[in-house]
């Protein structure tokens, strides 16, 4: 069996620009595809391991939905091999859909409306084969934290949150081997997301299963995922954990720290700004609010955070907070984007 | 391999649906009662009673019937692929571990369970008006599994044409359209000017429909209903083939073109 639970090797997929009409006259044909085509997926490839939770991040248009709808085998590749849990999606795709669970971003899709949340996650037992369908289901309600009372609502009465959780039952309904969210946290009020996060990582990535998480999120991902990947433009442009994300423009040369004072003197922080600046070692000095200053030090001036401390106290200003800042993965992910240092 | 639980998971799905719309369920019982009602009363009045090809069959009540059989039970065949190919369900039922074929017997056996409660409601209050009825039960069931084969081949390829088209079908409309009238659903074809009797011998419906109607009218065994019987075997058999290939081709076509869950 091999290490890897996910393996996409120089996948790409291309969508064809075609009325309807044209459409037709392919099918009765028996014609390929031609004319103008827009490139979803190019040459893509990708390795998830066994056990592994794994982001996909990039922009809107980059080919994450491409990429997961490929890997779910409901849309065929142009060119490339993808396999999911050792089976080829295209030659053994009804393998593949005996081991995977899935979020699709349109996640309200395939539901009876005017049946409860309860009747349509029992038709999906039946048709995942689960052993105790009633069982099952109870489980999995309760996974995603819903009460019997809305688990016995119609499913059109639902809130969107609501409707995303029962999306998300739906998915871990067959305990698969691997796991497939786009999007997951979509619609869903804080409290559960921090649930959502813990059952990724708690009870689902602990029991060896493999996620391939599809987000926008960042805190998700940060907080759950074991490595990211970053696709744009159809390409797989960086591959790493969160860490060796970041790490790409942490500046070896200096480090930065914010300031928070009290609010009551933010009207002079401008001033402050300019002071700070010309202490030496202090490289760059930003106003991130109306109360906070990021100040960029260099290393090899140990002194140098004592002296911005001690004048910031001196003018009068009641520190309320100190923090060393770190790059964000956001910010990591948008240079990576633009072409910087990769 | 079809797994019964699947099939049955999609049964009680359409169930759950049906009695969803409670003003329906009644709006739809009453109306089979008119419609028994209607169809029984007029069977035992009208002159069509004295006409000599229904002669043969007992009353024109015992004609309609059978059409009644065909459309109820048969016809379902032919709009179960159709329904699911639904979009907003399409792209789910290709994600599930079920198989296509589980998809679509699944999604037909309700319309059979409501199509065979409203036909007995038929049998039932028409026996009341004084029909009687000498049933061969294997060629009954020969019959209704042949016409339904038939209907589910050009049902797989009706859907095949609306996953690419996604509106336009016009299997489905030839059928529905033209079946009723030149196949002998409501009244014999041999009624018809010549011409129109020539397109009913290349309609499957009505060799369905003479085999069915002389399966429970007649009570005729098996082998003395060869001659209708081998030319529905074998429409049988290409029609499902080639209903078989077009439906797996149009899921392959939208599987390649990113058209699955488009309206």
């Amino acid at each position: 069996m091999s290490e890897y639970a996910i393996e996409l090797e120089s996948l790409s997929k291309f969508y064809e620009k075609v009325d309807f009409k044209k459409r037709l006259v392919n099918m009765l044909l028996l014609r390929g595809m031609s004319g103008e085509k827009v490139t979803a997926l190019n040459q893509a490839s990708l390795r998830v391991r066994r056990g592994e939770i794994f982001g996909l991040l990039g922009p809107n248009g980059a080919g994450k939905t491409t990429m997961i709808k490929i890997l779910t085998t409901i849309l065929t590749p142009d060119s490339g091999t993808v396999s999911v849990d050792g089976f080829d999606v295209v030659a053994d795709s009804q393998k593949v859909r005996e081991r995977i669970g899935v979020l699709y971003e349109d996640s309200e899709r395939g539901f009876g409306w005017r049946l409860s949340a309860w009747t349509n996650l029992m038709f999906y037992a039946r048709e995942y084969m689960v052993d105790d369908p009633k069982k099952r289901v109870e489980e999995v309600l309760k996974m995603v934290e819903m009460e019997d009372d809305d688990a016995s609502k119609w499913f059109q009465k639902l809130s969107k949150g609501m409707k995303q959780k029962v999306a998300l039952a739906r998915a871990l309904m067959p305990d698969s081997q691997v796991l497939f969210l786009d999007e997951p946290q979509r619609s869903l009020d804080i409290l559960f997301v921090i649930s959502l996060k813990e059952l990724i990582k708690e009870k689902f990535g602990k029991r060896g299963r493999t996620i391939f998480l599809s987000t926008h999120d960042m805190h998700l991902v940060e907080e759950t995922c074991d490595r990211v990947a970053i696709i744009d433009k159809g390409r797989i442009v960086k591959v790493g954990t969160v860490d060796e994300l970041k790490s790409l423009f942490r500046s070896l040369e200096t480090v930065s720290y914010e300031i928070q004072v009290a609010h009551d003197r933010t009207a002079s922080l401008n001033k402050l700004t300019e002071e700070i600046a010309n202490i030496e070692g202090v490289e760059q000095v930003t106003l991130r609010g109306p109360a906070k200053l990021e100040v960029q030090v260099r290393k090899d001036r140990q002194d140098t955070l004592n002296r911005i401390l001690r004048m910031v106290i001196d003018r009068g200003y009641v520190i309320t907070a100190l923090t060393q800042s770190d790059v964000s993965l956001e910010e990591s992910i948008a240079k990576i984007l633009k072409g910087e240092r990769t | 391999m079809i797994k019964p639980k699947r099939v049955l998971g999609y049964l009680l799905m359409d169930f759950h649906q049906w009695v969803s719309y409670k003003f329906e369920i009644s709006f739809w019982l009453v109306n089979s009662l008119i419609g028994a009602i209607t169809y029984a009363y007029l069977g035992t009045n009208v002159a069509l009673q004295r006409q000599e090809y229904i002669a043969q069959y007992g009353s024109f009540l015992s004609f309609l019937l059978v059409g009644m059989s065909f459309n109820y039970l048969i016809y379902a065949s032919l709009d179960a692929p159709r329904e699911a190919i639904n979009p907003w369900n399409l792209e789910w039922n290709l994600t599930l571990p079920t198989s296509l074929y589980e998809v679509i017997l699944g999604s037909v056996c309700f319309r059979y369970v409501l199509g065979i409660f409203e036909f007995t409601l038929y049998l039932s209050i028409a026996s009341g008006f004084g029909v009687t009825y000498a049933i061969d039960i294997a060629s009954t069931i020969l019959a209704i599994v042949l016409g339904a084969a038939v209907m589910w081949g050009f049902g797989m390829i009706s859907a095949g044409i609306q996953i690419i088209t996604k509106r336009w079908d016009p299997v489905t409309w030839f059928f529905t359209m033209l079946g009723g009238l030149l196949s002998g659903v409501w009244f014999p074809y041999q009624l018809l000017p010549p011409s129109l009797q020539a397109l009913s011998k290349f309609m499957p419906q009505t060799y369905i429909l003479e085999m069915l109607r002389r399966a429970m009218l007649k009570s005729e065994p098996i082998p003395s209903l060869w001659e209708s019987l081998y030319p529905l075997l074998i429409t049988a058999m290409i029609i499902l083939s080639v209903g078989a290939f077009v439906y797996s081709r149009s899921i392959r076509y939208a599987k390649e073109h990113g058209t699955v869950g488009e309206f």
